[in-house]
């Protein structure tokens, strides 16, 4: 009990503060504010994307990959096997050789060397696993559970490795984007259906050129140009990225005011290439067998296209058929028209060498190397879309049209790999893409749908005896009218900015 | 997002992905439906339940039947007519694959849109959520029930069609939240006669009706009979169509017959594969007692039969033998408890003269919701019930998920019971494809689940996922890899069943952990747990109080080069979410450093008295963390609303704040609630305390610019300064918080008050806190009234 209110007064005491002047108040104040709080997490997205993502290539896995019990040829996933076989087995003078032990006209190997390392090394693995998996000969459409797994899980690892990464390095370059970006991207289904299902490996060649990209856009142009050389040597289609790689070179190398450092550069560059040229094609210098690996992988007397494909060719093919003229000078009509396609863009990505251009460049080119050039599979239509996918920020609508009916486009392959379900997938991605997108495109909304309506023709549509194929001629020439709007589109694009600018 | 869009993409990727599933590996559940739909279409409606050429018998009640036969019927119209023979052996073709499958992912299209309903159409979902949250968590409410990876193992792998029967009882709880009851009561027993395992829910029901739908206050207590007879009719109604037509056929006979099949007698304790319940840890414990036993040689016990991995009855070797009606029992007891205490809870959410302290204080409370009701019956049967599927985990989850919608406290049970069930469902796939399935769709539903969690809730990622749990899962997974990948590998065939019995009784445990926390959280509120939590709140304060706690001291005002403020602010919609902010400012020029923010889930309730129970830890580890992260920030001194030493106890909120944070603390209250000074000081002293307020308003407005403090010496020694800077006739009351004097706590008090009555930094965080919650959680204020 206190003493001092003993007697029951209240009596407070008043003190007063010693330091009695203002404290100054700053005149601004610099607010940093920051909420923790935040809805969207873009790591966990990229977690979650992955996680849903795997999920879709083990499923595509479960399916029938190209040819699956189908004698005497089978198909893609039999010429991945015995490139192992052929690799592992054979010395390197014999990969690309007629020989008593390695038929080329079974499934010979018709990809650049580093395509033959990769295989080899994938044998050596087999072998490990399971000897008869390689056996030269005996293992000659070798098919049994085990063995799906070993060749569903080899390629689903390299996309792990090659091309995921500077995929999303690539689209982490983009500031503000919106949450569906990666799942849009990292989901692409032609890209699952063709490696996972049908069974390739173009996540590899893909992944290094992505990679090449994005060095290259660094201005690390040396590393950049030594992995374009790869992909390009792993499969040479990466051919239909070489010329706008080239211009965005040499347009970034020139330097007006220094015409020495430019040549100096250049030739720096191209001692590069030519040195990892020599690296990789080595082996078979040492051997003496470059020459039959060049007419391999260059197959002139082949076709103008194989199967029913969305090229130009194909497409037009019951009005080009009729025109005698074309067939003496198709082929250089072809490189002509390519080139012709292709120029627009590559000029603008002269003048103006930005990423924005450089992407432009990149799709149209190779569309046009897809709608013209010489003997196209179904398959490359993702070398257009690969760099397409890195537009989908700046031009959603034309990307989503352009990876939808590229979807389309590989169905018929689907349905030849008795894979009809693979639709489904397509039809899913169709409906999360415009549901996701704030704009909504009717005309290409309509057109897609009417791409997935052939699809659906293409499978219970009444038989026709006197064009057995005339749904998947139908889907190609569909597939050939919308790649050549949006093969314009794109070139129209890319000068729209150099003008703005 | 909008609505449409959201049910059409996660349906579409759902369908698609379900698509892609079909040839992966059918249990034996495939042909066991298959030759259910052979046996409706081929056998006449009486010999459906004696039916027995093929083992794999119907067992399901009459509505599933009639389900499979409507199957047959399609199969037969549509030209699959190899899937409707009757053969002892399994007929299996890619045809009849496809054609089965189908008819799953077309049932699963009727779940999905019975999800969407719910999530976007039930009133009481989001009726307790921030208005500003609601259209998020209702999206996510209905990726996370579409998406259920249980039942995309059940079904579309393994060969089932829970998500239909699912989608029943989603529907049901549709129904009761929109104040349907009879037509919820008709829903479920519609269930109940398409599968007999839903009776899992059947105490959950009988005892929300029983406060829900009856009435108990004597003027309306007649209504109940009419309301009973329509309830007993709604019920008995679909039993009539299920049952009848046997009775109608076959007599007493046919009805015998549906009962041997749906309840037969010669089944173990536990199925094949241990569900994760208390009877695994019985069986366990006899395992090691038996063990003990015979290496000790005492006694002669048989060996156990119950790790053979088959479905037969068994006898424990040393502990006591449990029947089904023991277990029966001890469901019953069980449920009755915990449901009784939910009846309580909920009585008391209504009654004001019950509640009359919550609505005193505003906090908020709702009468207990029906999800509870389910997931505290269905747990107590599948954690004491008589041989008890893994799958039946999924009559747990789905009740789980809205709850945890409903209030999001629940969101760390949700996502740690999901990684039970992950685990406990993953011995159902065993083939190699689909061991990468069953991994590959969990951990996806795993992270969809937090992605779609945090998007809801805002809450940092550590609030979901305690250390404790994390710990858990990282344990189960290694036994689980080690399970598929290495045992064979090093034991080849020996000991085949441990691994998996490793699983089920580390599941166990969790799931017992699992019921346990569920419990303490639903009742946190409850007489036991408040004491308790009013218990551990004392010893820490005798802690405070002995200094116990490490702290930074400050003694001399030169030390002071950072003060921080802070403050939290609740929802209005639902107290227990928060923003917690702390603003850093300079001292003494009083610089704005920065203002960092956070969401935050109170989890503990309110006590008056004990404030800091609620608040303290979560703003100290809050505080703490911002420290972590930008150490350039580290206050020297923490300014709360609110008061230290001066207190009841001695110890106010901003000691436990200092105590917890290790920083020293200062309360600056702006309002002195007489009714807490009397607590204080002794109410025997309550004139002398209004003499004394009296004599401070004289005071101040004798010395009416001068600033200065009135220390407040009723009680000695002096815990609490009146300040005042001038001009206004109330001042601030500061008091020392921890690991600092009163005297140098008034003088940096004084030095942050921006005029009269406002503390600049706790200002700024009040501000701030008050901003976020506006935008983030409620909305603007004036729209919603």
């Amino acid at each position: 009990m206190n003493e001092k209110y003993a007697k029951g007064t209240i009596n407070p005491v008043f003190i007063k503060l010693k330091s009695t002047e203002k404290v100054s108040r700053p005149g601004e104040k610099q607010k940093t504010i920051i909420d923790l709080s935040a809805p969207w997490n873009q790591s966990l997205i990229t977690i979650t994307t992955l996680a849903v993502l795997i999920c879709f290539q083990i499923a595509i896995s479960l399916n029938p990959h190209s040819g699956e019990s189908q004698p005497p040829m089978y198909g893609d996933y039999e010429a991945q096997r015995h490139w192992m076989e052929i690799t592992f087995n054979l010395p390197i003078e014999h990969w690309y050789v007629n020989g008593t032990h390695n038929d080329l006209l079974y499934w010979g190997l018709d990809y650049p060397p580093l395509t033959a390392y990769h295989h080899n090394l994938l044998g050596v693995i087999a072998y490990k696993v399971n000897k008869s998996w390689v056996e030269l000969r005996d293992s000659r459409g070798f098919e049994s559970v085990a063995h799906k797994i070993f060749m569903r899980i080899s390629a689903i690892v390299p996309f792990y490795i090659f091309y995921l990464p500077p995929l999303i390095l690539a689209l982490m370059r983009f500031k503000k984007t919106s949450p569906v970006l990666y799942p849009l991207s990292l989901l692409y289904p032609a890209l699952l259906v063709i490696d996972n299902g049908h069974f390739q490996y173009n996540s590899v060649s893909l992944g290094l050129f992505l990679s090449a990209y994005i060095f290259i856009i660094r201005n690390w142009t040396l590393l950049g140009s030594m992995l374009f050389v790869a992909a390009l040597n792993y499969k040479q289609m990466e051919l239909y990225h070489a010329l706008p790689v080239f211009v965005f070179i040499l347009s970034r190398s020139i330097n007006k005011s220094q015409p020495l450092g430019t040549i100096l550069k250049i030739a720096k560059i191209g001692i590069v290439v030519i040195l990892t040229f020599f690296i990789i094609w080595l082996p078979f210098i040492l051997t003496g067998t470059a020459k039959d690996v060049l007419i391999r992988v260059f197959p002139f007397n082949r076709g103008l296209y194989e199967d029913k494909v969305a090229s130009f060719w194909c497409a037009f093919s019951f009005i080009l058929k009729r025109i005698p003229m074309v067939q003496n000078v198709q082929i250089y009509l072809s490189t002509a028209l390519v080139l012709i396609c292709s120029a627009p863009s590559l000029i603008s990505l002269f003048i103006q060498p930005s990423e924005r251009n450089f992407r432009l460049s990149l799709t149209t080119t190779a569309l046009s190397f897809f709608l013209f050039s010489f003997h196209v599979h179904e398959k490359t239509i993702i070398l257009a879309t690969t760099p397409a996918l890195l537009l989908l920020p700046e031009y959603p609508s034309l990307v989503l049209l352009f990876l939808n009916i590229s979807n389309i486009s590989i169905f018929s392959l689907c349905i030849k790999d008795n894979f009809p379900f693979a639709l489904v997938f397509f039809f899913a991605y169709f409906v999360v893409s415009y549901s996701t997108h704030s704009r909504k495109p009717i005309l290409h909304i309509l057109s897609t749908s009417l791409g997935f309506l052939i699809c659906i023709l293409e499978m219970y549509g009444p038989a026709n005896q006197r064009f057995p194929h005339i749904y998947q001629l139908a889907n190609a020439f569909f597939s050939c009218l919308n790649f050549l709007y949006l093969l314009v589109s794109f070139t129209i694009a890319a000068f729209e900015k150099v003008k703005k600018e | 997002m909008g609505e449409i869009p959201c049910i059409l993409s996660i349906g579409a990727i759902l369908i698609a992905f379900k698509c892609l599933l079909i040839p992966s590996y059918t249990s034996t559940d495939f042909e066991v439906h298959r030759n259910w739909m052979a046996v409706t279409w081929n056998r006449p409606l009486k010999a459906w339940y004696t039916e027995s050429t093929s083992e794999w018998t119907l067992d399901y009640p009459p509505f599933f039947a009639y389900f499979e036969w409507a199957l047959a019927y399609v199969a037969h119209t549509i030209g699959f007519d190899e899937c409707l023979q009757i053969s002892k052996t399994p007929i299996m073709s890619s045809r009849i694959l496809v054609f089965q499958r189908l008819s799953v992912i077309a049932t699963d299209i009727f779940y999905i849109a019975i999800c969407a309903l719910y999530a976007f159409k039930s009133p009481r979902l989001v009726a307790g959520i921030p208005k500003k949250m609601r259209k998020n968590a209702q999206e996510a409410c209905f990726i996370l029930l579409a998406c259920l990876q249980a039942l995309l193992i059940c079904d579309s792998i393994h060969f089932q069609y829970n998500s239909m029967l699912t989608a029943f009882f989603i529907l049901s709880m549709y129904f009761i939240d929109s104040g349907r009851f009879l037509l919820a009561a008709l829903t479920f027993s519609i269930l109940l006669n398409f599968k007999h395992i839903y009776v899992y829910y059947a105490l959950g029901y009988v005892f929300f009706y029983l406060v829900n739908y009856f009435e108990f206050s004597a003027a309306k207590f007649l209504n109940n009979f009419p309301k009973a007879i329509t309830l007993a009719i709604s019920l008995l109604l679909p039993f009539a169509f299920s049952i009848f037509p046997f009775f109608h056929v076959a007599g007493v006979e046919g009805l015998q017959n549906i009962a041997t099949r749906l309840f037969p007698v010669s089944r173990g304790l536990t199925h094949a594969f241990w569900a994760p319940n208390f009877w695994a840890l019985y069986n366990f414990a006899d395992l090691i007692l038996y063990r003990i036993l015979s290496i000790l040689k005492i006694g002669k016990f048989e060996a156990p039969t119950y790790t053979s991995g088959l479905v037969q009855e068994y006898s424990h070797s040393v502990l006591p033998n449990v029947n089904p009606i023991g277990t029966l029992c001890l469901v019953v007891i069980a449920s009755v408890i915990v449901l009784t205490g939910l009846v309580i809870r909920w009585r008391k959410g209504k009654d004001p003269i019950f509640n009359f302290e919550r609505i005193f204080r505003k906090t908020y409370s709702r009468p207990v919701d029906f999800s509870l009701f389910a997931i505290f019956s269905a747990l107590s049967f599948f954690y004491f019930g008589y041989h008890v599927h893994e799958k039946a985990i999924i009559l747990i989850t789905v009740p789980m998920t809205i709850l945890a919608i409903k209030d999001p406290k629940y969101h760390r049970h949700l996502i740690h019971l999901s990684c039970i069930a992950s685990f406990s469902l993953f011995p159902l796939l065993f083939t190699p494809f689909e061991i990468l399935l069953k991994y590959a769709i969990c951990v996806a539903y795993f992270f969809i689940q937090l992605t779609f969690l945090k998007r809801y809730t805002r809450m940092p990622l550590g609030d979901l996922l305690p250390w404790r749990h994390i710990a858990s899962w990282v344990v189960l997974a290694i036994v689980e890899i080690y399970n598929t990948f290495l045992h064979k590998w090093l034991l080849s065939d020996r000991l085949p069943f441990a691994p998996l019995m490793v699983i089920s009784v580390l599941t166990s445990i969790e799931l017992t952990g699992f019921f346990g926390s569920l419990i303490w959280t639903t009742f946190a509120d409850g007489i036991i747990e408040i004491s308790w939590q009013k218990a551990t709140c004392r010893l820490r304060e005798q802690l405070i109080r002995d200094m116990t706690y490490s702290v930074q001291t400050v003694e001399d005002e030169q030390d002071v080069q950072i003060v921080a403020g802070v403050d939290t602010s609740a929802s209005s919609s639902n107290p227990d979410m928060v923003y917690v902010s702390v603003s850093f400012w300079k001292y003494p020029d009083l610089q704005h450093l920065a203002t960092i923010s956070d969401t935050r889930i109170l989890r503990l309730p309110y006590i008056p008295q004990y404030l800091a129970v609620r608040e303290a830890e979560v703003v100290a580890d809050f505080v703490r963390s911002v420290i972590a992260e930008r150490p350039e920030l580290r206050p020297d001194v923490i300014l709360c609303d609110g008061f230290g030493q001066f207190h009841s106890r001695s110890c106010g909120m901003a000691c436990h704040v200092g105590a917890l944070t290790g920083i020293p603390s200062i309360g600056i209250a702006k309002n002195l609630a007489l009714h807490d000074v009397y607590e204080t000081v002794g109410i025997d002293k309550r004139a002398k305390v209004d003499q004394f307020v009296d004599s401070c308003r004289e005071i101040f407005k004798s010395n009416k610019s001068v600033p200065g403090f009135i220390p407040f010496d009723i009680v000695e020694p002096v815990k609490l300064n009146i300040l005042r800077m001038g001009g206004s006739m109330s001042g601030v009351f500061v008091s020392a918080g921890y690991g600092i004097d009163l005297d140098l706590a008034t003088t940096i008090s004084a030095k942050t008050l921006l005029n009269n009555t406002t503390c600049e930094p706790i200002r700024a965080a009040d501000l701030e806190s008050r901003r976020l919650v506006r935008e983030n959680f409620d909305g603007n204020r004036d729209k919603i009234e």
